[in-house]
């Protein structure tokens, strides 16, 4: 389904510095319904690999192909009409609504966007938005609240209904769980496989979260100063690692085992 | 419950609730207050006023310089004018005239500012390098360059003052608009493939509403200020139209003896000018979220 | 006698929408060389207990409605101002979630500590040899805390540092003063997972070469796993089960720490087979009777709405605040 080939991004030096490599010839290959995780620290490439892959960003040196269609060599019409068929879910549930928009035009706001195509009237698209509120366990009674009524948990709701609005194929989820308590993230998680499985889609998964990762996704890559460091998956990158680096961020990893506590181990 | 209903209660509770917080401080009640008081003053002055065939150049040289008395609450002037009369009349030129300088000044400069902020590159450099040139011009020395360009008048002169005055808006506006145009939501648009101009109307520039209200009430005072400052100089509404800055400009010639002529239209201009800092202020801690209690 | 030990501690704040309910009879007791990790989702009152402890509340509006808390004898609620201020820095440090907001961008590193040190001893802050003493103390502490040419670096901004070198700096000003005791409200959370282990490493040899105590306030529960020794579970302003870490985290028995440990997906999850924790936190506005996790709690009875149930020791100082405590093993 998507196909990353090469893929590198050098930002220039500004004022004398010297130029930055965020990225650096790194390919994978995402196949259909079936979910990728992108493991790394900050500083590892995680975010322009997707700034790049929703058209934010141009990489400087390779390929990324979407059904066969560079992302990055599409003319403007195209890559709008992309847009709806890769979507993204980001991080950061309270700062990725705008406050001022209720929970129906934010999720309706998508259609609205991409209304040429889908020619859905206003009746319809308050339709397809109760519906996307009620496919992410919201309902009806939400349609009219702003984002500051809402729980962390039920904003991220609301970021994925507006992810789904358009009927993507694939959803880029960049750590869609990190800001949230352990109760709420099993509550998404558990909604992502959910709709996973009911709508065959593909997710690119972004978290430093490993136990995450594996819980969500087939294969893994780890990410290390923009270098590819471990590719595979996800038992094989985790029970198996290759590098050190990957050995030495998987122990880091805090379990809820208290057999790797510290006072055990030191 | 149908979803139209829903909507108002929840509405309603944010109204309550930054009501709640506007009420904790007792100065925006005040600055509230004064502010309403000069505008029912502005509106209503003419039809409450004592003497309101004063307002339109009556003069009684019978009552000259006659000191405040239970008559003349204000007192007279050297034309036999209840001073109390004039200074009610000259809230609504004022509070027109500032009004109308903020309003000019906020649509002019926050377009700039907004066009500035978001387009960026050399788009910003121009305006911006062109907004620093106003500010390089002494206000006041402009705007009197302009109103003797065009002649004196109330609707020239809040021309005149609003040419000094939207730079302040631009630059308040572009950096709100350049902090705002990072925000996760607004990337989240782009990455629905949003048109520019929707990210402008709809997500950054409703965001940013807050401090430009907040500037526009602040500013209200100054303005008022500066048009009772080219009333002082003599540039600006004629007489006999009442006006707080003439009204002083005429008394001064008659301080110390007769103060009551320059006081009232001073605190006039005092009271003004502390009601819209009160009211900025507290409409400040009630859209800071940062200052929830 | 415990080093610090919170009884009944009520705390409640008011605002629009009437009195909010904060702590509902917080209990806590710590002694030196133990590390507390006061677990709870957000919104359950770990923070303000935290914050409790150094009088860092604002009261009013803020009011302690019953309770106490104790630290090294002295009743904190009771004390001034003042002698809260000689407290803190000295005998209580605190670090805080965010590196980046908890350290003044203008000034230098090193005037930053050397004021913190100064405060810590109550020296003159302009005697020439007692802040030269303070320097050198803020040196050996940033080299303490793995800060290298710790003697350089104190004429660095904060702007200077990586994000895990800030909580270092931090660190080392929680620890200036030689406190007996250490607050950390998510002290890790802003970090990425190898500087985390790093820190936690830091914190876990700073209490066994120190003796002091740590409470360690995260909603991270593989953190508390691997530095804790005690573990208090807090849930709508009351901790609902405590014990060592062992026993809470292998034999928990109160049904919202099983929930808590069950959303956490491990190694041996299966695909679509975590178990999430349906419901929402308490409004802190709505009155109460009974268990307050009642509303979410799978195994909840009729009975358990009627009283707030009382806490249970099974032994060893494990504590459970389950009418079901004993059913649950």
């Amino acid at each position: 389904m998507l196909q990353v080939k090469g893929l590198s991004k050098i930002y220039p030096g500004r004022r004398g510095s010297p130029a930055v490599t965020a990225l650096d010839d790194v390919s994978f290959t995402i196949a259909p319904n079936s979910a990728f995780g992108v493991v790394g620290e900050s500083g590892s490439g995680k975010t322009t690999l997707t700034r790049c892959l929703i058209g934010l960003e141009k990489p400087t040196r390779g390929e990324m192909l979407f059904e066969g269609r560079d992302i990055a060599r599409l003319s403007p019409q195209d890559m709008r009409e992309m847009r709806a068929r890769i979507q993204i879910v980001f991080q950061d549930p309270y700062a990725s609504l705008n406050p001022r928009m209720s929970a129906q035009d934010i999720i309706g706001e998508p259609l609205l966007i991409h209304h040429d195509r889908l020619q859905l009237t206003a009746r319809a698209r308050t339709d397809r938005v109760v519906e996307l509120l009620e496919r992410v366990g919201l309902g009806v009674r939400h349609l009219h609240r702003y984002p500051h009524e809402f729980s962390g948990g039920q904003r991220q709701r609301i970021g994925i209904a507006r992810a789904l609005a358009v009927k993507p194929q694939m959803l880029i989820l960049d750590e869609p769980t990190s800001a949230l308590d352990v109760s709420v993230q099993a509550q998404i998680l558990n909604l992502l496989v959910e709709l996973q499985d009911s709508l065959k889609l593909s997710y690119l998964f972004i978290s430093h979260d490993l136990g995450v990762v594996r819980y969500i996704c087939d294969r893994a890559l780890l990410l290390l100063h923009g270098k590819m460091i471990e590719e595979g998956p996800v038992d094989q990158v985790f029970d198996h690692p290759q590098s050190d680096y990957a050995r030495r961020l998987i122990a880091a990893i805090p379990d809820v085992d208290p057999a790797r506590s510290l006072h055990l181990t030191a | 419950m149908s979803p139209q209903q829903s909507a108002h209660p929840s509405r309603w509770q944010n109204w309550q609730r930054s009501l709640y917080r506007f009420r904790q401080s007792g100065l925006s009640i005040a600055g509230l207050c004064i502010v309403l008081v000069l505008l029912v003053i502005a509106v209503a002055g003419t039809w409450i006023v004592p003497f309101p065939d004063h307002i339109t150049g009556g003069i009684n040289t019978a009552a000259r310089f006659k000191p405040p008395s239970s008559l003349n609450w204000f007192g007279t002037n050297e034309l036999g004018q209840d001073v109390f009369t004039l200074v009610m009349a000259g809230a609504r030129v004022s509070l027109i005239a500032g009004f109308g300088v903020v309003m000019i000044a906020a649509l002019l400069g926050g377009l700039i500012g907004a066009l500035a902020g978001y387009a960026g590159g050399w788009i910003d450099d121009v305006l911006m390098r062109l907004t620093d040139l106003m500010l390089t011009l002494p206000s006041l020395i402009l705007a009197m360059a302009i109103a003797a360009a065009l002649g004196a008048g109330l609707d020239n002169m809040v021309f005149a003052i609003s040419m000094s005055w939207w730079p302040g808006f631009a630059r308040l506006v572009r950096g709100e608009v350049i902090a705002k145009k990072e925000d996760l939501f607004v990337q989240a648009a782009r990455a629905l493939g949003a048109s520019n101009s929707r990210i402008l109307f709809r997500h950054v520039l409703p965001n940013v509403m807050s401090p430009i209200i907040i500037k526009m009430s602040l500013d209200m005072g100054f303005a008022i200020l500066a048009v009772a400052a080219l009333g002082f100089i003599g540039i600006g509404v004629k007489p006999p139209t009442p006006e707080w800055g003439s009204l002083l400009s005429l008394a001064r010639g008659y301080l110390p003896d007769y103060w009551w002529t320059a006081i009232f239209p001073g605190l006039a201009i005092f009271f003004a000018v502390l009601g819209f800092n009160l009211l900025g202020d507290g409409l400040r801690d009630l859209f800071d979220p940062k200052a929830r209690r | 006698m415990a080093l610090l030990s919170i009884e009944n501690l009520h705390l409640t704040i008011p605002s629009f929408e009437g009195e909010a309910q904060i702590l509902n009879g917080v209990d806590l007791t710590l002694e030196r060389g133990e590390i507390c990790g006061l677990v709870g989702e957000t919104g359950c009152g770990k923070s303000l207990t935290g914050l409790s402890i150094s009088k860092l509340v604002a009261s009013p509006p803020a009011r302690y409605r019953q309770g106490s808390i104790r630290f090294d004898g002295q009743d904190i609620l009771g004390l001034s101002e003042s002698a809260m201020r000689a407290l803190r820095g000295r005998r209580i440090g605190m670090i805080f979630q965010d590196p980046t907001t908890n350290l003044n961008p203008l000034f230098r590193i090193g005037d930053q500590m050397i004021d913190v040190a100064l405060h810590s001893t109550g020296a003159n802050r302009w005697s020439t040899s007692a802040r030269r003493e303070a320097r050198a103390r803020s040196i050996a502490m940033l080299e303490r805390v793995g800060i290298q040419d710790a003697h350089n670096r104190l004429d660095d901004y904060p702007h200077q540092f990586s994000g895990g070198m800030r909580q270092r700096v931090l660190i080392a000003m929680a620890l200036i003063g030689r406190p007996d005791l250490l607050i950390a409200d998510e002290p890790t959370t802003a970090l990425d997972v190898s500087v985390q282990a790093q820190i936690l490493q830091l914190l876990f040899d700073i209490v066994r070469e120190d003796n002091i105590a740590v409470l360690l306030i995260t909603h991270n529960l593989g953190v508390v796993a691997r530095l804790c020794t005690h573990v208090a579970v807090m849930y709508a302003g009351r901790i609902i089960e405590r014990g060592t870490m062992a026993d809470v985290f292998n034999r928990p028995r109160h049904p919202y720490t099983k929930a808590l440990l069950n959303a956490v997906p491990t190694q041996k999850t299966r695909k679509g087979t975590l178990q999430g924790l349906g419901g929402s936190v308490p409004d802190p506005y709505l009155p109460h009777a009974g268990c307050r996790f009642a509303p979410r709690c799978a195994w909840a009875e009729a009975r358990c709405s009627e009283a707030v149930p009382p806490e249970t020791d099974l032994g060893h100082g494990h504590g459970v605040a389950c009418i079901k405590a004993g059913d649950l093993a």
